[in-house]
Parts: structure tokens; sequence; C-alpha cells
């Protein structure tokens, strides 16, 4: 699916076609719902959660520009407020381990074995420890597959910082996975 | 994106641990993917119905986009009126004439969920108005009793909820409404939703959001059971038994 065929749908669903709507949940579903459930710790409540992003997306596709923001973006920024949302609502506040993090400079080599071997819920458990940018950057790089510039755009970021937080970002993540080996 | 762009400046251990993270994080399975759709495409219109059905519930929506002005034109200040008003009755009567000569179908169902979202509207204006909390319990369970008629005979007639036009009409005059009302009025849709979801055919249907439609407050949507009854005049209030923080204050009339 070509970014033109996104705008071709993105543009049919904002006439009133909830088909197109229907394609466009059926191609962000997943994406929506990792990064949603990077951030909940409970399944059932990151599938309402996702439900939520795509009915505020589909009340709000109206106003949105195909020569603006990519949809993607779009549609991230909108997860991304209704996760803030849901934490207001519930009056929880997450932990942002930014102390735990260490700097830029942590040169920690990244052991390959240890990757090799970690399962999806350890993976999980250390992307959900770094910042919550780091996260997006994470998430929005390698799961919602954008470029750099994609994700600067997205983050409202620069394209040296969105690489240096993705760097900071994978060293603090190899290091949780370190640290759950020798635990 | 290609390979190379993804893991453009990475390292190789580098890019092994993104792509460790890419495969962690797709964990939706087509269960769960189907349950949200479901829910989602509730909300914006059905999901997966043709064209062809698409088409015939656009035109049933202008249909009564025109019969709703037709008969509402015989008077704006009856379609306006508000319960406890000489001229309800009169609105009243004009909803039980435009249902009484509708056939089952996408226009009736139509008419009936523009039937609750008037109700609701009916709600939120008494309230705004800071009118009688009796009349306000009246107009509470009117609303109840037209969104179950509304939900229950479109999910009865063709197996799945239709979350139409006026369905989102219904939800945004709820949004309105202050605390404690909204949640019981929210509730009492969700109820009706639920109901409606567990009787239908999975949501293998679509319905398109509806075109044409007209202003609640000019519409002919009528049942003569969804309705708030004359007013709380002597001997007619309610039973007393009203919930939540809405009770009879013995009084009569609006304020």
């Amino acid at each position: 699916m070509t970014e033109r065929h996104v705008d071709k749908l993105v543009a049919r669903a904002a006439a009133g076609d909830a088909k197109a709507f229907g394609r466009l949940y059926d191609l962000y579903a997943e994406r929506v719902y990792a990064f949603v459930r990077g951030r909940v710790g409970d399944v059932h409540e990151a599938e309402d959660l996702t439900a939520t992003v795509f009915v505020k997306a589909w009340e709000a596709i109206g106003s949105y520009r195909v020569r603006g923001l990519p949809f993607g973006a779009w549609l991230f920024r909108i997860a991304r407020n209704a996760i803030i949302d849901a934490y207001r609502r519930s009056a929880r506040t997450q932990e942002v381990p930014v102390e735990e993090l260490g700097d830029a400079t942590d040169e920690q080599p990244l052991d390959e074995a240890v990757i090799a071997r970690v399962d999806a819920e350890v993976v999980r458990d250390a992307l959900a420890r770094l910042t919550e940018e780091q996260q997006s950057v994470i998430q929005l790089r390698f799961v919602w597959d954008m470029s750099i510039a994609e994700t600067a755009v997205a983050l409202g970021k620069s394209e040296g910082a969105i690489k240096a937080m993705q760097h900071r970002a994978l060293r603090a993540m190899a290091r949780h996975l370190s640290e759950g080996e020798r635990e | 994106m290609s390979e190379r762009d993804r893991y453009e400046g990475l390292s190789e251990s580098e890019r092994a641990l993104a792509e460790t993270v890419a495969r962690a994080s797709v964990d939706l399975d087509d269960v769960s993917r189907q349950r949200i759709r479901r829910h989602v495409m509730a909300r914006v219109g059905g999901a997966g119905a043709p064209a062809w059905a698409r088409r015939t519930f656009q035109r049933a929506a202008a249909v009564a986009a025109i019969t709703t002005t037709l008969v509402s034109g015989a008077s704006y200040a009856a379609a306006v009126s508000l319960p406890g008003d000489a001229l309800y009755d009169v609105k009243t009567l004009s909803e039980d004439v435009a249902l009484a000569v509708l056939p089952e179908g996408d226009l009736r169902d139509g008419v009936r969920e523009r039937i609750a979202a008037r109700r609701a509207s009916e709600v939120r204006a008494l309230v705004a108005e800071g009118a009688d909390p009796v009349l306000i319990e009246e107009a509470v369970r009117a609303f109840e009793s037209a969104a179950q008629r509304a939900w229950q005979e479109t999910a009865g007639r063709s197996g799945v909820l239709q979350m139409t036009a006026s369905g989102r009409r219904v939800m945004s005059a709820i949004d309105d409404i202050p605390e404690p009302l909204r949640e019981r009025l929210q509730a009492a849709l969700r109820a009706e939703e639920d109901t409606a979801s567990a009787g239908g055919a999975g949501g293998t249907n679509e319905a398109g959001p509806g075109t044409g439609g007209t202003d609640d407050s000019g519409g002919t949507d009528a049942s003569s059971d969804d309705r708030p009854g004359p007013g709380p005049g002597p001997g007619g209030g309610p039973d007393g038994n009203g919930s939540g923080t809405m009770q009879p204050d013995g009084s009569s009339g609006r304020q």
C-alpha cells in the first residue's frame, strides 16, 4: 500500500466513506495497538484505547489535510493524546525513569546473544522502561516503519534529535536486557 | 521503506535489537483485531456492507430529510417545543403521524434514531433552562425508552446495530448534558448497544454515515411511547422511583 493509496483512502473517509476508514483501520490497527500496548499494562485496556484512537480519528478526519502531516504521523499524535487523556482520567501517573537511563555517552555494548534469546515480553518490558519520547521514537521507527524524517515530523523534532534519541533508546534497552539476563 | 532506510545509521547489534523490537511489538491477534474493528465500525457506521446497501440507506436518509421538512413545516414552534409546553402534544402528534405512515426499513430506522436524538436534546434543553426535576426525570425516561426502541427495532430487524448519522447525533446530544444525567443516558445507550451487538450478525454489514438529515428541532421523529407525559400536573407526576439525583419535588410545570 503506497502513500498515495493511503491518501486516497483518507480522502474517501473524510467524505464520510466508512468502508474506506475500515481499510485504514486494517492498515494501522497493529501499529496503533503496539504503541498503546507498550503504554498500558492491561490487554483489554489496550484494546479499548486502540478503539478510542480510531473513533477519535474518524471524528476528526474531516479536518485532516492530506498535504499536511502524513496520515501515520497524524494518527500517532491522536494515539499519543488518547493515552495521555486515559492517564489523566484514571489519575495515574507514569513513572518516567529518566535517571535510570544513563546519558548519551553510555557505551555499554549490545550483546547480540542476549538479544537473540529475549522473548517478546522481556522486550516490551525493556521498551516500557524508556522515556515516553524514546518509546515513541522506537515505535515509530521500527514498528510504524517511519523514516527518520517522518519520525521527526510526527514528534515535532529535528532529524538530528531523532537520531540521537534513537541511539540512546537502543543503548538503554540493551542495558535493561542485559540486566534482566543477569538477574 | 527499504531495509537500508529503516536501519540507516545503525550498527549490526543495534539493528538486531530493532528487529527484535519490531517482532515483539506486533502481537495483535486476529480475534482481537476483529473485536476492536467491530467496536470502531459500530461507531463510524458499520463495516463491510456492499455499496448498494450504503446507497439504499443514503436514499432513505434523504427521503427522511424531505419527510421531516414537510411535516415539521406545519409548525416550527411545535417542532422546537419542550415537554411541558402547550405545543408539545402537537410535536408528538406529528411524530406519530410520521411513524404511522412509514413501513419497516431503513427510513423508519432513521426516524427512530432521530426520535432518540430529539429526546436527548429535550433533556439537554430542560436541564439548561433549569426545568422542574420531575419534568427532567420524565424526559430522561422518555429518552431511555426511545433509545431502546430505536436500537432494538433496528437490530431486531436487520440483525446488526446500525450506528448511522442519526445515531451519532444521539451521542452528540448526550455529550452536552451535564453529569450525572449524561452518565445515565450513556449507560442506557451502552445497554442497548450491547443488546443489539449480542444479537447481531458479527458486524458484517455496513451502513454509510448517511446523508441528508435535518436538525433535530425540525424533525418529524416520533413515537407515542418515547416522550414524556403531559407534565407533572395534579396526579400526573412520576411514580416516585426516579434514579440518579433527579427526584420529584412536587412542583408542577416547567420553571
